[in-house]
């Protein structure tokens, strides 16, 4: 049976994912901040009824290990276009704002696949508008609504984990209509079969756990120890196991809550 | 990967044919410069064939495309995306006719072609490259 070559990714699973969940990073204690999304006062396709639903025809399982073998030896994997392009992951710092870092880093993503010029984005600059400047938690779907609605601004511009009201200026603004998203897919919570799907037409997710209390981005399916997981982006920098990058097995993998950018603005 | 038979060759010659170069493109674009622009369907990506997801999303290409293009000269775009930000040639590029998505755009100055994107990363870079 194919087995993904992962490297040295660390693979978290049902047996070791209490050791994940409050590492140190180059000694400092790291910060999460997913909150659950209350499905019952935001059902799908409420926020601001932006949301597109998910109408991908859906990939059968039988056909994921080619797929996933297939994409390996051509190198089409995000990951092998992330690590080519130079485009590493974020850093949240002490922040709580993994919930924002994750669908700022599928917009920087999907900026790369359509070819334009590599800018860091701020997540700073979406998370602390949406927070009223506050360092607090949040999930995947409100950040996405903002990157739609009014976009991001450049880490030259505004810093990356600066929740400061000085980088809030009409010249900032003006960036940000340059870095906004204008097509995407809302999944389906707990559905794993939509994320591998969104995954192996190379559309990057942002992926809330209530179990880890974390988002992250999903990059790539993979096939390891004979099941099927994902590559994961986390936002705790690039100290962060290999590279910021790990493996969650499918039944830690499977999200709360996942939106996936698919189209930005050409900037 | 599995060796071009016969048929390949055949289709990349074919290609050449519907790509056809020379003086004048009819293109509206013609920026100095190879430049490659392929505009697709992102709610479509299951009607692609096996072979051009790679053409869209992969390293090896990618790496084909920094090599031969002007320096930021290359982009993969869905049909819908709002190009109004970008140099006014790309934006006249995004108004090629097209009959179908995915679409392959290339030129270099006064010489160009358009049309369906190949099935395969190596046909679509036979193309290119005869507009080095």
């Amino acid at each position: 049976m194919f087995e993904s070559n992962v490297g040295s990714m660390p693979i978290i699973d049902d047996r070791n994912f209490t050791d994940y969940l409050d590492p140190t990073v180059n000694g400092t204690s790291v910060r999460r901040g997913h909150k659950p999304r209350d499905y019952n006062k935001q059902p799908m396709g409420s926020l601001g009824g932006f949301a597109k639903g998910f109408d991908l025809r859906l990939i059968p399982r039988s056909d994921w290990p080619e797929l996933i073998e297939r994409k390996e030896r051509e190198q089409s994997r995000l990951v092998d276009l992330c690590d080519y392009h130079g485009l590493t992951v974020l850093n949240q710092g002490r922040t709580n704002y993994c919930w924002i870092n994750a669908p700022v880093h599928c917009l920087e993503i999907v900026r790369m696949v359509q070819g334009q010029n590599m800018v860091r984005l701020s997540p700073a600059s979406v998370g602390t508008k949406i927070k009223n400047f506050q360092n607090r938690g949040g999930w995947g779907s409100e950040g996405l609504e903002y990157l739609v609605d009014h976009g991001c601004v450049p880490q030259e511009q505004w810093p990356p984990n600066a929740i400061d009201r000085k980088y809030d200026t009409p010249e900032n603004d003006l960036y940000r209509d340059r870095y906004r998203v204008t097509e995407w897919y809302e999944l389906q919570p707990r559905n794993f079969d939509q994320l591998a799907t969104c995954l192996l037409y190379g559309m990057p997710v942002a992926v809330g756990y209530n179990w880890w209390g974390h988002e992250v981005t999903a990059m790539d399916l993979v096939q390891v120890r004979g099941g099927f997981g994902i590559i994961i982006d986390n936002s705790w920098g690039e100290g962060w196991e290999n590279n910021g990058r790990g493996v969650l097995v499918e039944s830690r993998g499977t999200p709360d809550d996942a939106v996936s950018p698919r189209v930005a603005v050409a900037s | 990967m599995p060796k071009p038979g016969w048929t390949d060759l055949i289709a990349v010659m074919l290609l050449v044919v519907v790509f056809s170069g020379g003086g004048g493109s009819g293109l509206p674009v013609s920026e100095p410069g190879l430049h490659v622009l392929i505009i697709e369907e992102t709610e479509a990506r299951s009607e692609l064939g096996p072979g051009q997801f790679a053409i869209i999303n992969s390293v090896p290409m990618s790496r084909f495309l920094d090599e031969s293009c002007v320096e930021d000269g290359w982009r993969v775009w869905d049909k819908d995306t709002d190009v109004t930000r970008e140099a006014d040639f790309w934006q006249e590029a995004m108004k090629v006719n097209r009959s179908s998505v995915p679409w392959l755009i290339v030129w270099n100055g006064n010489r160009g072609a358009s049309g369906s994107l190949p099935a395969t990363v190596e046909a679509t870079k036979t193309v290119i490259e005869k507009y080095k």
